[in-house]
């Protein structure tokens, strides 16, 4: 909701012109719960450091929990103020006092430049080069059909990312007009496990991949020389355990159906078009019985990444979990060495 | 004979009960609700993907990392607001 309340206040966009404006993940910036901990690990990540240093002056000082919200500081990386804040209004303020103590630091502080910030592992740096690369919107819908409905105002987003490899197995060799084919499990799973989440009102966890049964299939629509178009069907159910889970916790469970079209050009190898839908029931409960009904409804868009738009090259939220050799992880996994520690709110 | 059933019920619910477990277990319901077709599909679609007007906070000229953030702003001499969640601002949240 921050994200609309306080960025379309014409204040704070007059404001904005006077700063340098970025964006980030801040788990990772944090080296995970607590920076300490990161940071006696081993944790070096130039970027990293330099955030925690600057974010310990902050709103939620120094020790473990989030660090998100608003920072200003100089380019050195010294703190002019910091808020966590849905109020378009007190964000406002933060940055007008923000402004006034830039304006006053003298000049040698506003020309110190950082030791280091430059990162030494980014998980966009694994977009898959000619691969399939997939915008996601997540929505609750109110009803089992579209009929009548209205959009839910909240929403979110996230990417799937598939390598060039992986993307051509969704085509047969010889596909045959009419005929229809299993598409390899993996490409399934990793849609199950790692983006047909309960997110459509904030971050969910992943699923195990023996959580997650389904199928997909590609059924061949048209095929000539220079492209192949099809139509993908699929259908699935995820449980999770919220018992044993540490960080964030996926939803009990999940019943999931899916159809797409897509069409994929031949020549460069790539998709030219694709759009999958997958509607989902969700449960609070992992165990299925015959008369249960699904507790909400809800809805996955997925559709190609538009390339001239930044923000369309952030990488999958789980991108860590995916079962790829093609991901380059970092040289400390957070996940491994912070799996005791309370789960992340 | 007839009450065999019940006290196998009974007994399988005090159990659920003292193992913490649901009363009732079942196999996962066969059959899948179809609520997508081909003639519904495009209204699915634009029940779920966002609109322009949906997304003003992208309007604004957000750079992507706080590295990026800190060259800029040393490059063009202004100060950094650097905004961060849990989740990509412009992803995930």
């Amino acid at each position: 909701m921050g994200r609309r309340s306080v960025w379309s206040r014409d204040e704070v966009q007059k404001l904005t012109r006077h700063f340098v404006l970025a964006t980030d993940e801040v788990w990772r910036l944090q080296g995970g719960y607590d920076y300490r901990k990161y940071q006696a690990a081993g944790g070096d990540d130039p970027e990293c450091v330099c955030f925690q240093e600057m974010a310990a002056q902050g709103h939620f000082g120094a020790g473990g929990g989030t660090k998100q919200g608003i920072y200003a500081c100089t380019p050195g990386g010294k703190l002019l103020g910091s808020i966590n804040s849905l109020s378009a209004e007190a964000v406002q303020k933060m940055m007008e006092r923000s402004l006034a103590a830039w304006q006053d630091l003298p000049a040698a502080d506003r020309l110190a430049r950082p030791t280091a910030s430059q990162p030494k592992h980014r998980w966009e740096w694994s977009a898959p080069q000619g691969g399939l690369i997939l915008k996601e919107t997540i929505r609750y819908l109110q009803d089992e059909s579209p009929e009548g409905q209205t959009p839910d105002s909240r929403f979110n987003h996230d990417f799937a990312w598939f390598s060039a490899e992986e993307a051509r197995r969704l085509i047969p060799a010889s596909p045959v007009m009419g005929k229809t084919y299993e598409v390899p499990p993996e490409i399934y799973r990793r849609l199950a496990r790692c983006h047909l989440l309960n997110t459509a009102h904030g971050e969910g966890g992943t699923y195990h991949a023996h959580q997650v049964q389904g199928e997909l299939s590609v059924t061949i629509l048209e095929v000539d020389p220079q492209q192949v178009r099809i139509q993908l069907r699929g259908h699935g159910v995820s449980t999770g355990s919220r018992k044993k889970a540490y960080g964030l916790a996926p939803a009990a469970r999940i019943r999931t159906e899916l159809l797409g079209f897509a069409r994929f050009d031949r020549a460069s190898g790539q998709f030219s078009q694709f759009e999958l839908i997958a509607l989902g029931q969700l449960y609070h409960s992992a165990d299925a019985v015959a008369s249960d009904a699904a507790d909400r409804n809800i809805g996955w868009y997925f559709t190609l990444a538009d390339p001239e738009r930044p923000f369309d090259r952030l990488a999958p939220t789980h991108l860590h979990a995916y079962d790829a050799s093609w991901v380059e992880q970092p040289g400390l996994r957070l996940h491994d060495y912070q799996s005791t520690q309370p789960a992340q709110k | 004979m007839k009450c065999k059933p019940f006290f196998a019920l009974l007994l399988t619910i005090l159990a659920s009960i003292w193992l913490g477990e649901p009363v009732v277990r079942g196999e996962e319901p066969s059959g899948v609700t179809e609520r997508l077709d081909a003639d519904n599909f495009s209204q699915w679609c634009d029940l779920i993907r966002t609109r322009d007007s949906e997304l003003a906070w992208q309007q604004l000229p957000w750079l992507a990392s706080f590295h990026q953030g800190l060259v800029e702003a040393a490059r063009e001499n202004k100060p950094l607001l650097l905004w961060v969640m849990n989740g990509h601002p412009m992803g995930c949240t």
